[in-house]
C-alpha cells in the first residue's frame, strides 16, 4: 500500500476505535473486574519506576538551578521554582515518558499477541464487541491512575529535591517548604492534574490501537511494542505542549 | 433477521478476495446445505481459512455474495452480525482460548454472551454439561497454558457448542495433533453432527480426516473450486492435481 494511503488508514482505523471508546466509556464500569486488574497492572505496578524517576529528577533540578541561582544570591528562591518546574511540567511529562514505556509496550504487546493468536477474531466470531471489553477498560483504567502517579511524582520530585537542596547546597529547610508552597497558584495545579489525564488516554488510546493492528507473528507483536512506546512518546511531548499552551492562553 | 426452512442454509455466489494484489479466493459458489458436514480441502494458501472468514464475515468480500440464514452478511454490520453469530461457531485453528480466564470461563463465554444476566448456577451447570460431552470435566478450572494441542482443540470445540449453534465453521481442527487425537476430535464432530444436527464447514488439508468426517466435498486450489461431489467421487476424478493431493 502506498505510504499515505497507509497513513490515511490508519487514521480513520483510530478514529472509529477513539469513537468506539468515547461510545462505550461506560462498560468499564460493566467490565470492573478487567478495569481494576489493569488499575493494578499498569498504574500499582508503576509506582516504583515513577519514584524512582522523579526523586532523581528532584534532586537534578535542585542542583542544576542551586548553583545558578546561588550566583544571584537566590537561593531562597530554589524550593518556588522546584515546586512549579515540577508539578507544571516535569512531574506530568517525565510520568508520562516513563509510562509510555511501561504501559504501552505493555498493552501493545497483550492486544497484540492475543490478536496473533485470533483471540480477538473469537471474540467478534461469538458476538462480542473488543472494545468494550478489552480497550474501554485500559483506557480507563490507565486515565484513572495516572492523576495519583503524576501527584506521587509531583511529591517525591520535590521531596528529591528539598534532600539535594538541604544536604548539597546547604538550604534551609523551612524556607525551601515556605518558598515551594508559596510558589503555588491554582493554575499550576490544573495543570499539573489535567495533563496526567489526558496523557493517560494519550498513551493507552495509542498503544491499545497499536495491539489491535498487529500482523506478522512474534516478531509483528515486538514491531507493535517498539512503534507504540515510540508513538505514546511523540504523542507525550505534543500533548504537554499543547496543553501548557492552552491553558496558559486561557489564564492569559 | 430472516430465515427459511429450506435446506441450504449457506450460499457463496461469485465470491472474490483479494489481499494486496493478490487474489485469495477467485470466483467461488458454493452452497453449504442444513445437516451436512461440508469439508474444504485443499493446500497451503488456496484460499480455505479466508472463505470461513468471509462466512463469519471476520473479514469481507472484494466482490460477491455471502448469504447466510438469508442475510447478505457482506453489508452488515458488527451489530447486526452479532445475532447472526449467535447462531454459528468458529472453532480456529490454534483454539484462540483466552490465556487470562479458566477452562470454564472460556467455555462459557459465549453463554455471557447471548445472557449477560445468566445465573451462576445456570452458567456452571451448562458449563459442566458441555465439558462431560467432550470427556473433560476434570479440566474445569484449569487454565489454558497448561492444556496440550489436542485438548485446547476440544475446549475450543466446546466453546462453540454450548449456545447450540445451528452452524459450526472448523478451522483445520486437527493439524498438528497425532493420529489418535486426530480420530477423537473427528469422532467429536461426528457426534456434533449425528446428535445435535448442527452443520458444519471443516476446512483441513488432511485428507484422512476429510473422509472420516464428510457428508461432502470441496476442493480449492489457488482461490478456485476444482471439485465438489462426495468423498467417493474425489478418489475417481481424473484431475491431475486432484490425483497429486490423494495419491
Amino acid at each position: 500500500m502506498h505510504k499515505a494511503k497507509r497513513l490515511f488508514y490508519h487514521v480513520e482505523q483510530f478514529s472509529r476505535m477513539i469513537w468506539a471508546t468515547f461510545l462505550n466509556f461506560p462498560a468499564f464500569i460493566r467490565y470492573h473486574r478487567t478495569t481494576l486488574d489493569q488499575m493494578n497492572h499498569l498504574g500499582y505496578a508503576s509506582i516504583f519506576l515513577v519514584m524512582s524517576a522523579s526523586i532523581m529528577i528532584g534532586m537534578v533540578l535542585a542542583l542544576e538551578w542551586g548553583k545558578k541561582l546561588e550566583l544571584f544570591g537566590a537561593k531562597l528562591l530554589m524550593g518556588r521554582i522546584i515546586s512549579i518546574a515540577v508539578i507544571r511540567e516535569t512531574g506530568p511529562l517525565i510520568t508520562g515518558l516513563m509510562l509510555s514505556g511501561r504501559i504501552g509496550a505493555s498493552i501493545a504487546a497483550e492486544l497484540g499477541s492475543m490478536k496473533q493468536s485470533e483471540q480477538l477474531d473469537a471474540m467478534r466470531a461469538m458476538g462480542a464487541d473488543p472494545v468494550p471489553r478489552l480497550i474501554v477498560p485500559r483506557i480507563a483504567a490507565t486515565m484513572i491512575t495516572f492523576v495519583p502517579l503524576v501527584a506521587i511524582a509531583d511529591a517525591v520530585a520535590i521531596i528529591g529535591g528539598w534532600i539535594a537542596a538541604v544536604v548539597w547546597l546547604q538550604t534551609d529547610s523551612t524556607h525551601f517548604w515556605i518558598s515551594a508552597l508559596d510558589g503555588l497558584f491554582f493554575k499550576d495545579l490544573t495543570i499539573g492534574l489535567i495533563k496526567p489525564f489526558f496523557m493517560g488516554f494519550t498513551i493507552a488510546s495509542i498503544s491499545c490501537y497499536y495491539g489491535i493492528s498487529t500482523y506478522g507473528g512474534a516478531e509483528g507483536v515486538g514491531r507493535s511494542a517498539t512503534r507504540a512506546v515510540m508513538a505514546c512518546s511523540l504523542a507525550i511531548l505534543f500533548m504537554d505542549f499543547l496543553i501548557s499552551k492552552l491553558i496558559l492562553a486561557f489564564y492569559a | 433477521m430472516k430465515t427459511n426452512e429450506r435446506q441450504d442454509i449457506i450460499h457463496v455466489d461469485d465470491l472474490s478476495f483479494t489481499y494486496g494484489n493478490e487474489m485469495v479466493l477467485d470466483d467461488l459458489t458454493l452452497t453449504v446445505n442444513k445437516g451436512e458436514t461440508l469439508v474444504i480441502l485443499g493446500g497451503s494458501g488456496a484460499g480455505k481459512s479466508t472463505l470461513l472468514r468471509l462466512i463469519i464475515a471476520l473479514i469481507r468480500p472484494t466482490r460477491g455474495r455471502v448469504t447466510v440464514f438469508d442475510n447478505d452478511i457482506a453489508f452488515l454490520s458488527e451489530r447486526q452480525l452479532r445475532p447472526l453469530r449467535g447462531r454459528m461457531g468458529f472453532v480456529f485453528q490454534g483454539g484462540a482460548l483466552f490465556d487470562s480466564i479458566t477452562v470454564a470461563e472460556n467455555v462459557g463465554y459465549a453463554l455471557r454472551i447471548a445472557d449477560p444476566k445468566i445465573s451462576k448456577m445456570e452458567f456452571e451447570k451448562k458449563v459442566i454439561e458441555t465439558l462431560e460431552y467432550i470427556e473433560m470435566r476434570d479440566f474445569y478450572s484449569v487454565f489454558p497454558a497448561d492444556l496440550s494441542g489436542g485438548q485446547r482443540k476440544r475446549i475450543a470445540i466446546a466453546r462453540a457448542t454450548i449456545t447450540h449453534p445451528e452452524i459450526i465453521l472448523y478451522d483445520e481442527p486437527t493439524s498438528g495433533l497425532d493420529p489418535i487425537v486426530s480420530k477423537r476430535i473427528n469422532q467429536l464432530i461426528n457426534r456434533l453432527r449425528i446428535e445435535q444436527k448442527i452443520t458444519s464447514i471443516v476446512v483441513t488439508h488432511i485428507l484422512q480426516d476429510a473422509f472420516e468426517v464428510a457428508t461432502r466435498m470441496v476442493m480449492l486450489k489457488d482461490g478456485r473450486m476444482v471439485f465438489e461431489g462426495q468423498s467417493d467421487d474425489l478418489l475417481l476424478s481424473k484431475d491431475p492435481y486432484i490425483q497429486q493431493f490423494v495419491r
